[in-house]
């Protein structure tokens, strides 16, 4: 057990403006995540999940509380993060090789970028396609890139903000699979947010399920199960079983 | 089948040209006026002008060049200052909203209608410069203002999630990402400075210069030079689009739309 959490989350509160109106997004958020641990957010759409993300790695301040990463407020200048975007986030005018390479500049990372940004995207299983222009390859391989690019900056924590929801559903479960084996290779904290429970169930060590807005946390689930999971199992039911039944009572709740 | 398509259509175009040029000198033939010589009378015009020179002693060639000479100073200037203030613009909203009002009237004076006072302030090549400058900066500027505000808030915030301050973000996110639309300012900035030179040479002092040469020969009722002049001066203006078109292509094979 390490001294201190990966993340943590001090009653975290957030409030928008938007004219007179003041929404709050986020309401009392109280979570600890330890360093390797591999948690999914779940949560009912539009209720806060993006913003979560957006405060653990800086590009938001709490209203009120505190966000910790190893201890320190997030800040993207002093800390390493990899975040991978719901979008297509990487640079249509660079092909896959300068956009792993651009992650490895920003961050003044130590060593070759060349030769490191090479071993990342053999790694996400897209040698040989080095030389292409985002235009030129599918959504899934896009998605690959982004990985890589998250990947080989060496990040503290690599944050996910449904990295696979515009994919199809079968390049998503192999994406899935590839991700577990990226992560179990290289050890990282990784916050996954989606909505798709399946998802949650098949990657989580731990599924922080989430209210409706103002978003606070609704339960913490540890999923007791070995990697790979398989999905027809009986717990693995009984686990997205009870994870829709806490998002069920959230909807109706309405 | 490609190249056979390709090689359709230039034959084609060819074609269209020739009978351009033939009904041009037959109805030249059946005017059988001094002021509208033939295709032909344009050729040997063009002869006599690039060897000789015109009355001044001045070839074609010479005139073109500065011509040429003066555009792309004055395009140069307005890509200099255009496309600096363009990204500030951009990014920033509240620049925007104080300079919209001084610029928005400005925009739509005509170059052209800046002719007299840049004759009264200016002398020599720095009136050229102006007039090509007010022509080419608003294409410029507008596009370059457009193309930053376009710029992906998803590639932004990737680039701040890896630490990347504002210089670099700028530099590397959102110029890279503006410069399709800054480039076809430039063509178009390109395009109105040409023709506000010719325009701008027809009232100026000097002696040189396409717009020039039309003036002197109108003035002399030989309109065979005048129409010379003209053909020059599109050709000129075409060749420059071109240039700029090639460069873009070029630039961005990145871009889906280019690729074809």
């Amino acid at each position: 057990m390490a001294l201190v959490a990966a993340i943590e989350l001090n009653s975290v509160g957030k409030f928008f403006e938007s004219g007179k109106e003041k929404i709050e997004v986020i309401k009392d958020i109280t979570l600890s995540v330890d360093e390797g641990r591999f948690v999914c957010v779940v949560g009912p759409s539009g209720c806060g999940k993006t913003t979560l993300l957006r405060l653990m790695c800086g590009l938001l301040q709490p209203t009120s509380g505190k966000v910790l990463v190893n201890g320190n407020p997030p800040d993207p200048k002093k800390n390493r993060f990899g975040v991978i975007f719901q979008e297509d986030s990487l640079l249509p005018w660079k092909t896959v090789l300068e956009n792993v390479k651009f992650g490895l500049e920003v961050t003044r990372s130590k060593g070759n970028a060349d030769s490191t940004a090479r071993e990342f995207i053999a790694m996400v299983g897209l040698r040989g396609f080095e030389d292409y222009y985002p235009h030129q390859i599918s959504g899934g391989m896009k998605k690959r890139v982004a990985i890589a690019r998250a990947m080989a900056v060496d990040p503290e924590i690599i944050l996910m903000d449904e990295p696979f929801a515009d994919l199809d559903a079968q390049t998503r479960q192999i994406l899935q699979k590839e991700l577990l084996s990226v992560w179990s290779k290289l050890n990282k904290t990784v916050i996954f947010i989606t909505h798709n429970v399946d998802e949650a169930v098949f990657l989580g060590q731990d599924i922080v399920v989430l209210t409706k807005r103002p978003a606070s946390v609704k339960a913490l689930v540890n999923v007791d199960l070995e990697y790979p999971r398989a999905r027809l199992s009986p717990p693995f039911i009984s686990y997205r079983e009870k994870i829709l039944r806490y998002l069920q009572e959230e909807i109706t709740a309405l | 089948m490609e190249r056979l398509d390709r090689v359709k259509g230039t034959l084609l175009g060819a074609l269209s040209l020739a009978v351009f040029f033939i009904i041009w000198q037959l109805v030249a033939w059946y005017l059988n006026s001094p002021f509208l010589p033939g295709p032909y009378d344009v050729l040997q015009a063009f002869g006599r002008i690039s060897t000789s020179g015109d009355i001044d002693g001045y070839t074609l060639y010479s005139h073109s060049l500065m011509s040429i000479y003066r555009v792309m100073l004055g395009f140069g200037f307005a890509g200099i200052t255009a496309i600096p203030l363009g990204v500030f613009m951009g990014l920033k909203p509240s620049v925007n909203s104080v300079s919209t009002p001084i610029i928005e009237p400005i925009r739509f004076i005509p170059p052209i209608a800046w002719i007299p006072l840049s004759i009264i302030l200016l002398s020599g090549l720095g009136r050229y410069i102006f007039l090509i400058w007010i022509g080419a900066f608003f294409p410029i500027l507008l596009n370059t203002i457009a193309g930053v505000k376009r710029t992906s808030p998803v590639l932004v915030d990737m680039a701040k999630t890896f630490g990347a301050d504002s210089s670099t973000i700028t530099s590397r996110i959102v110029f890279p990402s503006a410069l399709p639309e800054i480039m076809s300012g430039l063509r178009v900035g390109l395009g109105v400075g040409w023709m506000c030179i010719v325009a701008a040479e027809m009232i100026g002092g000097e002696p040189v210069g396409l717009g020039r040469l039309i003036i002197k020969y109108a003035n002399l009722y030989q309109i065979d030079v005048v129409i010379l002049g003209m053909i020059t001066i599109g050709i000129i203006g075409l060749v420059l689009n071109y240039g700029i078109l090639t460069a873009e292509k070029r630039l961005f094979k990145w871009r889906v739309e280019v690729k074809a």
